[in-house]
Order: structure tokens, then sequence, then C-alpha cells
């Protein structure tokens, strides 16, 4: 007993460091959590569309499961440069405050619903445009706003408040809900020199930064870029001397934002059989192959003690108990060596022949979660329908049991079972509730309703992808 | 990761019974928060199990499940399965029957497990017959015995217009029942069809055993005539090599004729093959043969 307890402790002195040391790196990939079968392991991917994401630990695939990343709200504080070097060209045909703006409206478009913006410009001083709010038309109206009616100074005096429109930025988010916190600045850098001691003060840790370079040659180490390391912020630079350029320059500035908006993938690797000790896990599939290393814990009832030789000792009994059990048994029936002659099952294969009985209408299925509209065919004859990601159709609503109900193709008819869901199905109007586990037939078109928001039918596949909406 | 010792949905897995083509399957109990005590008693039903020591009634009483895990395509065929067992309604002594109509309120029959399907059903001990049939043949008495059980729950199955579509020795748990003869349950209905609403594009079965005219191409529409061949096929594998009455010999060959117009001549349903057996004379004469360890079989 006193064993496990030395090392328990040793294993928190050793995993305590290394979790720290992950927080306050914050890298794109993140072993939250070891256990014995399955490791938790969180991903921030730019990409956060339709991922084909593959997982090795130590050079060797493992079997892995995607939860898709619910979308926090965050809160963003823009802090825009407005000093005359900001009207300048920027891009081809543009201005650099322009492509500010743009790239900045770009980033609110891609804002997770109920994320609350704050504007703040800056040249000489910082003045907040606008307080955080959700109200995100106005916003881009505020932005809008910017280049249309450019702020004047009364006197020409130079002067470059980065650090005051950042502690500003900084103040704004104070004041914001729990959630993601990003404070990105879009600048075009100062005549001279900035100090970055005086940047380091208003910044607390708990934001995400971004600066946006405008007009600065991409890889050359500005003031921008010194203040960027210095903050700890991430630095990119938007900057394109030929309109061919632009698209690539634009998309790549757009995610490096997302990045920062993205709420992290949570990943379930197969993690069982794995030596206790240090171990690499590698994705694939977002971008560059991402790699960590974990350590797995020596499991306790592998250690031995009192249980484990508990249970040798019942095996082994329970062994012998059978051996002569079954020695009593061959004793009593008599039965020789020849008639011991292993007997073979004949042809004991099960098989699927291919043969078609008559091919299957073409059909799909509609879903509506409440937020989109997405449509899949019905290629197998029985689809599970749930929350859970391993279902075949997962729909990630409240109302969703983990396991819902199923969608039969019979004949050449589809039913549909309530598979003993917590709040229930009902198809059709007026209401029929369906029984648990009961198969309903389902008419194509026949609304099924879950939940005051969820809805689906199923229809015949339609040739253009235009199909009626539930 | 998916193991003895492991949680799956309400389900406490202890051992591993099998594994197939489509998936394993599990003995497993209700989930409990068991401590130290649990584990001790898993490893108590670990040995008994490994020891043939679970009888039917210390199933009941520890409620004890049989966990069908699906291979992450298979699944299809455990929706169907749960389908067609939830549509029997009432069990069947001589059917495998889902966990929740045994054990009523103590889980959910059909959970996932990460990608994969699990369905519960309740655990039928015993010895699958092809594994008793490899050790020694059985009294001719008892197969005929066993034929008639299993008849029962296909004519039962056939009523609710489902054909198994897979009768073998593999797929038949056989128990000692009382102080003689065998009690048998026919399982895995992952096979199995609906002639009235097809499910399946496909044909499933097991070569040997599956009726000659769904191995055509088109393969005929699924009969009760074919599980009735299955059937046949398993009572000569039953009394394959034994000495027995050119009547029983009869029903065999009427049972197993490749042509179903002329199977269907000869017996039109399981019922009539059931009333053709009782008929037997080995059936008569069960009473005086002496059985295993010099018991008598009961009439």
């Amino acid at each position: 007993m006193r064993y496990h307890f030395v090392l328990a402790t040793l294993l928190v002195c050793i995993l305590a460091p290394a979790a720290a040391h992950a927080q306050d790196q914050a890298p794109a990939l993140r072993v939250v959590e070891v256990r014995r079968e399955a490791l938790v392991a969180e991903l921030v991917c730019p990409e956060n569309a339709a991922l084909a994401l593959a997982a090795t630990i130590d050079g060797a695939p493992r079997d892995l499961v995607v939860q898709p990343a619910a979308a926090e709200p965050a809160a963003l504080a823009l802090v825009i440069e407005t000093t005359p070097a900001m009207g300048e060209a920027g891009t081809p045909h543009s201005s650099r405050l322009h492509d500010a703006v743009t790239r900045a409206t770009a980033l609110l478009d891609r804002a997770p619903p109920g994320s609350q913006v704050g504007l703040v410009a800056f040249d000489r001083t910082a003045r907040v445009i606008q307080p955080l709010s959700t109200d995100i038309l106005a916003a881009r109206r505020a932005l809008g706003a910017l280049v249309t009616a450019p702020h004047t100074p009364e006197d020409s005096s130079s002067g470059y408040a980065l650090d005051q429109g950042l502690r500003r930025g900084a103040e704004l988010l104070a004041a914001a809900p729990a959630g993601p916190r990003v404070l990105v600045v879009f600048a075009a850098g100062p005549a001279g020199e900035l100090d970055p001691t005086t940047l380091r003060a208003p910044i607390d840790t708990g934001l995400s930064l971004a600066l946006v370079e405008l007009g600065g040659p991409a890889g050359a180490a500005s003031a921008l870029t010194r203040a960027a390391s210095e903050l700890g912020a991430v630095y990119l630079s938007y900057h394109a001397a030929e309109s061919a350029a632009l698209p690539t320059q634009a998309a790549s500035v757009d995610q490096g934002l997302g990045a920062l908006l993205a709420a992290p993938l949570r990943l379930q690797v197969a993690s069982e059989a794995l030596a206790p000790g240090a171990h690499q896990l590698t994705i694939t599939g977002c971008g560059a192959p991402l790699a960590t290393s974990f350590e797995t814990a020596v499991a306790r009832h592998s250690v031995g003690g009192w249980p484990a030789s508990l249970g040798v000792a019942v095996l082994v009994i329970g062994g012998a108990l059978l051996a002569w059990r079954r020695r009593a048994t061959r004793a009593a029936t008599g039965s020789s060596g020849a008639s011991t002659a292993r007997y073979r099952a004949p042809g004991a294969v099960t098989t699927a022949r291919g043969s078609r009985q008559g091919a299957a209408p073409a059909l799909e299925l509609v879903v509506w979660d409440g937020r989109e509209r997405r449509v899949q065919p019905l290629r197998d004859r029985q689809i599970s329908l749930g929350r859970d990601p391993g279902c075949d159709v997962c729909i990630a609503s409240e109302w969703v049991s983990a396991l819902h109900a199923r969608i039969s193709v019979v004949d050449q008819g589809v039913e549909i079972t309530d598979l003993g869901s917590t709040n229930g199905t009902t198809v059709g109007e007026p209401g029929r509730i369906l029984a648990p586990d009961l198969p309903e037939p389902l008419e194509l078109g026949e609304i099924v309703r879950i939940g005051p928001e969820v809805r689906l039918s199923v229809q015949a596949a339609a040739r253009a992808g235009a199909g009626a909406a539930p | 990761m998916i193991g003895p010792g492991a949680r799956l949905g309400g389900y406490e897995l202890l051992a591993r019974l099998g594994a197939g083509g489509q998936g394993e399957v599990f003995l497993a109990r209700p989930w409990l928060a068991h401590g130290a005590a649990g584990r001790v008693g898993r490893w108590a039903l670990q040995v008994r199990l490994g020891a043939g020591w679970i009888d039917a009634r210390s199933a009941h009483q520890q409620r004890l499940a049989a966990l069908k895990v699906a291979h992450p395509d298979a699944a299809a065929s455990l929706h169907d399965e749960h389908a067609h067992l939830r549509s029997i309604g009432a069990a069947h002594p001589h059917l495998a029957c889902l966990y929740s109509q045994r054990h009523p309120g103590a889980a959910r029959d059909l959970g996932l497990a990460g990608r994969r399907v699990y369905l519960a059903l309740a655990h039928e001990p015993g010895t699958p017959l092809d594994r008793v049939l490899a050790r020694r043949p059985l009294p001719v008495a008892w197969s005929i015995s066993i034929i008639v059980q299993l008849g029962l729950a296909l004519a039962h199955l056939h009523q609710r217009g489902i054909i198994h579509h897979d009768v073998r020795a593999a797929n038949v748990v056989v128990r000692p029942a009382g102080s003689c003869g065998l009690h048998a349950v026919l399982i895995d209905l992952g096979a199995a069809e609906t002639p009235a609403a097809p499910r399946r594009r496909a044909v499933y079965g097991t070569v040997g055993h599956l009726a000659p005219e769904r191995l055509q191409d088109p393969p005929a529409p699924a009969t009760p005539l074919v599980d009735l061949f299955g059937l046949g096929v398993l009572l000569r594998e039953l009394t394959a090599g034994l000495n027995v009455s050119p009547a029983l010999a009869e029903v065999v060959a009427l049972a197993t004729e490749p042509d179903p117009a002329q199977r269907a001549a000869g017996l039109p349903t399981i019922t009539a093959l059931l009333e053709r057996l009782a008929a037997l004379p080995e059936a008569r004469k069960g009473q005086q043969q002496p059985g295993w360890f010099g018991l008598r079989c009961c009439p």
C-alpha cells in the first residue's frame, strides 16, 4: 500500500510541471487526459470543416473519435490604426486602412453566434469607437465609417499610441463574460522605433493576441514584428504587390485570425496496450503533422499487491478444478482417445452473396437541427440518429438522446423506430408520438419532430440537389 | 478498448464469449457501483463460466446478459435483430430474447460504444450445439427432442412472419434440462428476414445449411421452407454415423430435398415435420434408451 502512495506522489511530481507547461504555451495539439483505454486531446485546427484526421502513437496508427467543437461565443476587440500612414497604398487598388477594414469584417463574419465586438482606433491617442456589444451589424457600420469618414486629428504632431490602443482594447475585454477573448491589432507600424517596454504592462495573460501588419513587406523585421514577439502575439502580414497573390494572402490572414476563435476539437484516441512511460501522439490531416508527447501512468492494478495475487490464486484453483472436472467427465463417459477426435463443423462460413434483389429506391434524409440544414443520402438499410458522434446521423441538440431513433429502409418504404429516447419522437401532422422500439411507417416528405427545433424528413433523392426544405 | 471489466452503457463486461465476422459477444451484467466486492464477484463469475458452472437459474439471479458488439460496418444486422426480437413480443422458451424482455427496466437493449452498436440479449447459459457434437454423438432420442424444440421456436417465428434463415448447430445453445435430456435455445437472428417487408438486398446465410433455392442467381424469395431445410440438415448432422430407422432417414431426406416444390409436397410446414418426428419409433423408444452417465431419458 505504501508503494502505491509513493508512486502516486512521484507521478504527480512528473506530470504537474508538464501540465503547467502545456497550459502557458497553448499549442495547437494538447493532451488533456490520459486514461487506460483512451486518451483525450484537444486540437485547434483552422480549417474547421470536415477533417480527415488520423492519429498515430509512436508511429502506430490508432482509432480516433473526433467530437465536433462547440462554437463558444467569443469577445473580440479590434484595435485599428488610423494614422496618415494607413492612407497609403496597401494591396493593389486599395489603401491600408481599407485592407484593415476588409480583413476585420471577414473576421466578424467568422465569429461564432453570440460573440461580442468592441472597436478601438488609435493614432496619436486611442479612442473607443464602439464598446463591447453583440451588435455585429453596428460594428460593421462603424468599421465602414472609418474608411468613409476618416478621423483627422486637430494638430499634425506625430505620435504612435499603440500602447494606449492595446490598453483600451484590454479594458473592453475585461468586462467580457467567460469565453475566449481575442484582441486583434491592425497597424501599419510607426515611422521610428517602438519602445517595447511600454507595450507589455497593460496586457493581461488571458487574452489571445494577434497583430496584423498592413503594407509591410512580408518577412522583413519591422518594429511591429518585434512588438509582436514582445507581446507574445500572433504576427500576420497582409501585403501583396500583385493582384494574383491577393487571395492566398487574404486566406492566410483570415485563417490565422480564425484560429484564435476556433474552439478546440476534442479527440479521443485509443491508447490501449501502451507501455508506461513517454509516448508521442501525432495527428495528421490538419495541415502539417502535429505532434505532442505524453506520459502514461503505471496502472495501479498492474503493480501487484494483494488483489492481483488473490486473482491469480482464484484463477489457478479454478483452472485446476476445471481440469479435474474434465478428467472426471471423460472417465465417467468412458470415452477413449479415438472418439475424442475433433469434429469439423461443415462449412461454418457465413456469406453475404452480392446478388441484389431489386434496386433500392434512391432516398435522402433532410435534417434541420435548429441551425443548419443537412442532406444525407440513405445508403445503408439501417440509419441510427442521435447526439452521439458514433451515430450515422449525428444531431447536436440537447433534445436528442445519445441514440435516439433509427430509420430503416424496408422493402420499398421507410420506417422510423424511436429507441426509447428521453424526449420522444413525433411523426406527421397532427403528431403521432412513437411508442418506444416499435417501428412506424414514414411517408416520403412526412416531417419527424424531435423537441421544438429538430426536424427531419425523408425524400426521394433530388437530381440537381434541390429539394423541399422541411 | 472493449474488454472484460469495461463498462458499456448500463452494463459491466465480464468475459468474452466469442467473436466472429460481424462482431464480438460478451457476457455482461448490469453496472452497479461495485467496489472490491464487485471485482471479486466478477472473478467468481469468470471462473464459473470457464468451468461451466453457470446454469439457467444463476444466470437469471445474476441478471446476466449476452452483449453483441457489432463491427462498425455490421451495425445494420444488430438493428435488424433488435427489430425482429422486439416484434416477436412474448419471449419463447426455445428462442433468444432481448435483455429487457427478461429483466424489465434494468438497462437499455440497444446502445453505442464509440462507433460500435451493441445489443443486449438475455444470456442463455449452455454450450453451442456444434461444440457438443464435436465431442461425441448424442443419443438419437435427444437429437429428435432438440429438433422438436427448435421446430417449436421456428414455428413461433414463422407465425409472426419472420424467417430465421441461419439454422445450424453453432446457432443453437443446449444445456442440461432437469435430470435428463437437453434444453435447446435458438439464438442469433442476425440473418433473419421478413418476406412481407424484405430488408436485405443480399443473401446472408451459411453454405451447406442454406437452402439451394436461396443460392441461385437470382435467389428465390425467403420462405419458411428455408428454415425447414436448415432444420433437416441439422437433424442429418445430429444423426450422422448412427444407426437410424428408415422412417427417420425418410424425414431427413424429405426435409433436405433440394427442390423447394418437392420439399413443400413432402413437408409443407415445420408443424408437419414435428408431427412426423413425434411418430418415429426412436421418439417412442427414447424412454428405454440410456443417455449419458447411465441416465435414462424421460419421455
